[in-house]
């Protein structure tokens, strides 16, 4: 098992190893993308094993895997793997075109593998505070890819992000402290008193003013590494500034991995200080997080931008989900994260093409893509219906089963409200992104992409598109047991 | 006996004074490689001005006249209410606390302000204006450096401020009293216009705020302002040593020999002020005078630290 | 293990070298010059590491002291020089004018946060008599000042220590609260610091390369 979990964690290095050795951007792109393949595989394997023999825990609870940190081991590893090959076919054009330097694309090399491997590592570290180590340090790695292109703005999105997510962070470990002070009368191990099996045993025994503070201040901290509202502005600028790729990655895996520490600091909460507090907590973030978001949504010029203030209602669906809480509600938030990164991968990759083929973020100046662009105008299109909640695609799905959890716990105003706002985002981003696809006006200055990396680039948008739509008509039995188990772990 | 001593601290207090001064005027040519005056100096300036009779302006009314005697008199009050040689309180200890000789020093200011502005000299009203700006940026700190010693010890009475700071010499590295410490000497040095606010040895007329206001008089009226402002800086170092620093080594009440030997032991305490106060004025350069606010502001903030720091600790 | 008690002398001096590391942050918030500003941020250090050595006295933990060292040599004497070398004389850095208040003003300000910290942080919440019942509302209020010092200041460099100072507020609320903290996962939050560290110096300089005085009134090309 630990073999396994080292098989999650390390491979996408692999990249950083290939890039040391002297590799070009298409060497690193394929290696990258095998060390993807690997961790994936090896992620799936981790699920069924935990799924069967239940937890596993190892080096004194600093790697601890339970059904939880296999999901998000299985969303995440599965996000690097469609951004991994969407970086191949970008930075390869990238490179070809001279728009990035060679030392440029070491780096972006050598910074994404750290980030994806420091991503799936936070998922595997049963020590809470290891796992604030491990997200801050994935936090630094892809504010180096934001940074990558060093044009003004980057620069700017790049300092914004990692001045404002670091000062975050920075409260997360004030949070991380009180938990840790609140375990004070446990007779415990230092390691043990910040470990999660140990402490969610024992959470009962906590002292509830200091873990009060502690969860607030968690929300607040990895809040901001999620994007909560109003701690959410850097967000927009980063995802849009970044390599499309790398958009990809923060928007469907850093901010699932800043979820999934909030998700942890919940249930601790919930069990010693009951489920009314930790969920007016999240309430309050979250429907001020869906609320900000679609608002920007709808007058929104720069297409990136748009799809980051889409990931940033997402997020607030997905705590408005934990608060409302139940199995249903659980059950609703982790298919929402996993739709969720799934469709914004696609849409970031596809807006990629559009970036390289229009040479401009304007919403306003790309028209038509689905005749110049086919496969790039066909999968934006499916796949902003997808992430704004359209049947058959799988947010539907899980949208239904928050807004039900909203119901079973006798919430109906707040679930009402919910819907009414997830209509706004549904108009919102489909009015965009059909005009874009459909409308009419001139055509791409370059086509992208060209035919050597045709296949390259198609094949996550096509994967992801498929993987969107069975997952929407049909839950996997396996699936169902993973996130059955991940809800139980919590409860 | 109670009375003697009440006698001998006021004396100590007007014959102190001037050799307080003296004796860092004197440090202060020697820092700066000069020979400077003899410490005794004062004294003979007090003699000679003594000596003089005061030419009065014809535009001033009685209040220039009589200033100086109630200048003179509110310091000589302040001088029977403090700890200066006797850790109990003496017979006329009664007529204030710490804050209501904080009332008499504001009188003392007051009136030397109105004196200034009566002879309609423009010098006097610069003076004036700029003393009472600052003295209105100084007293909330004042209050709030009174605070953090009667956190300590719930009061407001100097004895006891004393007698608890004593009794627990811990209170002497609390936060509270740190604080407060570091924010009374910043006060002492405004109050007494040392470097950072004015350089005391400075005679460019525009930029004087002490002494411009007292820049009319002449002769015996001139020697009271003098002597005044010397024991002003006398009774607040005494203050700042006896209530702040180092609470030990005061007689009581009933012994003659106990106030008797009080007295080198408080020259030995002033002298390390006045050491504190030398190097200060040797190592710095005075402040241009709007950046004075932030010097008091500096002091308010610490002071009100100190006062929030009490808030978590107590002795 | 017992707690540090407020009474002991380890209490007392790390009571102390917790209100100067206070005072520390308000002489970063009210200084003009760059210079002094990140020396402040040294000398703080320095009284942070300190404070470190005290509890590492008290417990007797080689884990601490090996943090205590840490400390001195990273955050006290590393962080100050590079950030002297690297971007105030390269960059030729001298006065800060990109204040978006007066220095009074926040300084006032940093006074409520002060304040504001201690009524958050109620004392019934820490057991009395306990040195952490009185260092960490003055760490919370070192965190608060150190977030006012990144608001009130908009050149990058200045943000940069705002921000550090805020991380010293948190550390101080560590060794204090949390003498036990697991050591690795304290090794982890250094490396993790001296990356970001390291980041941030890269992008300042890259800022200033672009823009003419990298302050964050320039930065306002993304909006909305």
């Amino acid at each position: 098992m630990t073999a396994l979990v080292v098989l999650v964690v390390v491979p996408p290095l692999a990249s950083a190893l290939a890039v040391a050795a002297g590799a070009r951007a298409r060497g690193a792109g394929n290696v990258l993308v095998a060390g993807a393949l690997v961790s994936f595989a090896s992620a799936l394997v981790m699920a069924v094993r935990v799924v069967g023999d239940g937890h596993f825990q190892a080096l004194g609870g600093f790697v601890y895997v339970d059904a939880l940190s296999a999901f998000f081991a299985i969303t995440v590893s599965g996000v690097v793997v469609l951004a991994s090959l969407g970086s191949a076919a970008y930075l390869r054009a990238e490179e070809d075109s001279g728009e990035l330097s060679g030392f440029q694309v070491r780096i972006y090399y050598v910074f994404f593998a750290v980030f994806a491997s420091g991503m799936l590592a936070s998922f595997v570290a049963g020590n809470l505070g290891m796992l604030w180590v491990l997200i801050e340090a994935s936090t630094l790695a892809s504010a180096a890819l934001v940074g990558l292109e060093a044009r003004a703005p980057s620069l700017e999105a790049a300092w914004k992000y990692v001045i404002i997510s670091s000062f975050g962070v920075t409260i997360a470990l004030v949070a991380t402290l009180f938990l840790f002070y609140s375990g004070s009368v446990l007779h415990l191990s230092s390691n043990e008193r910040l470990t999660w099996p140990y402490l969610f045993a024992h959470a009962h025994a906590l002292a509830p003013t200091s873990l009060r503070l502690a969860f607030l201040l968690a929300v607040i901290g990895y809040g901001t590494k999620v994007g909560l509202v109003p701690m959410h502005t850097w967000l927009p600028d980063a995802h849009s500034e970044a390599p499309s790729p790398a958009s990809a990655m923060l928007s469907a895996g850093l901010l699932n991995t800043g979820m999934y520490a909030i998700i942890r600091y919940q249930a601790i909460a919930r069990a010693t200080l009951g489920p009314r507090y930790p969920s007016n907590v999240l309430f309050v973030f979250g429907f001020a997080t869906i609320f900000v978001g679609v608002l920007f949504m709808v007058r929104q010029g720069n297409f990136k931008r748009m799809f980051a203030y889409s990931s940033v209602e997402h997020m607030g669906i997905i705590s408005v989900a934990l608060g409302f809480g139940g199995v249903l509600g659980l059950y609703g938030a982790l298919l929402q994260v996993l739709y969720h990164a799934i469709g914004k991968a696609v849409l970031f990759l596809s807006s990629g093409h559009l970036v390289l083929g229009y040479k401009t973020r304007e919403s306003a100046k790309v028209r038509g893509v689905l005749g110049s662009l086919p496969l790039a105008g066909g999968v934006l299109l499916l796949a902003s219906l997808a992430v704004a909640g359209s049947p058959p695609f799988g947010v539907f799905l899980s949208e239904l089963t928050i807004v039900r959890a909203g119901f079973a716990v006798s919430e109906p105003l707040l679930a009402g409200f919910f819907l009414l706002l997830l209509v706004i985002g549904f108009v919102a981003l489909t009015s965009t992104t059909l005009t874009m696809a459909a409308g009419e006006g001139p055509g791409p200055v370059v086509a992208y992409p060209r035919r050597s990396g045709r296949v390259l680039a198609g094949v996550p948008l096509l994967v992801g598109l498929v993987v969107l739509v069975v997952l929407g008509l049909w839950v996997p039995v396996g699936l169902d047991h993973l996130l059955m188990h991940a809800v139980g772990a919590l409860r | 006996m109670p009375v003697v001593l009440q006698v001998l601290q006021s004396l100590t207090v007007l014959v102190g004074a001037p050799l307080y001064v003296g004796a860092i005027s004197r440090a202060e040519s020697i820092v700066a490689s000069k020979r400077g005056p003899s410490v005794f100096q004062p004294y003979r300036d007090l003699a000679k001005l003594l000596r003089k009779g005061a030419s009065v302006s014809d535009q001033a009314s009685w209040v220039y006249a009589g200033a100086p005697f109630v200048v003179f008199a509110c310091y000589l009050t302040v001088s029977v209410i403090v700890p200066i040689i006797t850790s109990q309180p003496l017979p006329l200890a009664f007529l204030a606390d710490l804050i209501g000789g904080a009332f008499v020093l504001g009188l003392a200011a007051f009136t030397m302000a109105l004196a200034a502005l009566d002879t309609a000299s423009p010098q006097g009203g610069l003076g004036a204006s700029r003393a009472t700006w600052m003295g209105s940026l100084v007293e909330p700190a004042l209050i709030l450096v009174f605070f953090t010693v009667g956190v300590l010890s719930a009061s407001d009475n100097p004895y006891l401020m004393n007698h608890a700071v004593r009794s627990s010499p811990y209170a002497l590295v609390l936060p509270t009293h740190v604080l407060g410490t570091l924010a009374f000497f910043m006060l002492v040095l405004v109050e007494n216009g040392r470097i950072p606010i004015e350089n005391p040895s400075g005679s460019i007329e525009i930029s004087m705020i002490e002494e411009g206001r007292v820049t009319e008089y002449s002769g015996r009226h001139y020697a009271l302002m003098r002597w005044a402002s010397w024991m002003k800086l006398f009774l607040l170092s005494s203050i700042f040593m006896n209530v702040f620093v180092i609470p030990w080594g005061l007689g009581n009440a009933h012994s003659l020999a106990g106030g008797l030997l009080a007295i080198p032991v408080l020259a030995g305490k002033l002298a390390l002020c006045g050491l504190a106060i030398v190097v200060i004025d040797s190592s710095f350069a005075k402040l241009r005078f709007f950046r004075i606010a932030e010097f008091l502001g500096a002091a308010f903030l610490i002071a009100l630290v100190g006062v929030i720091t009490s808030y978590v600790v107590s002795v | 293990m017992q707690s540090l008690s407020s009474s002991s002398i380890d209490g007392t001096l790390l009571t102390l070298s917790s209100v100067g590391i206070l005072l520390a942050a308000f002489a970063c918030l009210g200084s003009k010059l760059f210079n002094r500003y990140v020396a402040y941020y040294g000398f703080q250090s320095v009284l942070l590491s300190f404070a470190a050595a005290v509890v590492a006295y008290h417990y007797d933990s080689a884990e601490l002291w090996a943090l205590a060292v840490i400390t001195l040599a990273l955050k006290g004497i590393a962080i100050p020089v590079a950030t002297q070398r690297l971007l105030l004389h390269r960059l030729d850095l001298k006065r800060d004018v990109a204040l978006s208040t007066g220095l009074s003003t926040s300084l006032i300000v940093g006074a409520l946060l002060t304040a504001f910290a201690y009524l958050v942080i109620e004392p019934a919440d820490l057991p009395h008599g306990v040195v952490a019942a009185s260092v960490v509302p003055l760490s919370t209020a070192v965190v608060l000042l150190g977030g006012l010092a990144m608001v009130v200041r908009r050149h990058t460099v200045a943000q940069l220590i705002g921000w550090l100072i805020t991380e010293n507020g948190v550390f101080l609320g560590a060794i204090t609260l949390v003498a036990t903290f697991p050591f690795i996962v304290e090794a982890g939050i250094f490396l993790d610091l001296v990356a970001a560290t390291l980041i941030m110096v890269v992008f300042v300089s890259g800022i200033t390369r672009r823009l003419a005085e990298a302050t964050s009134s320039e930065l306002r090309g993304l909006q909305g």
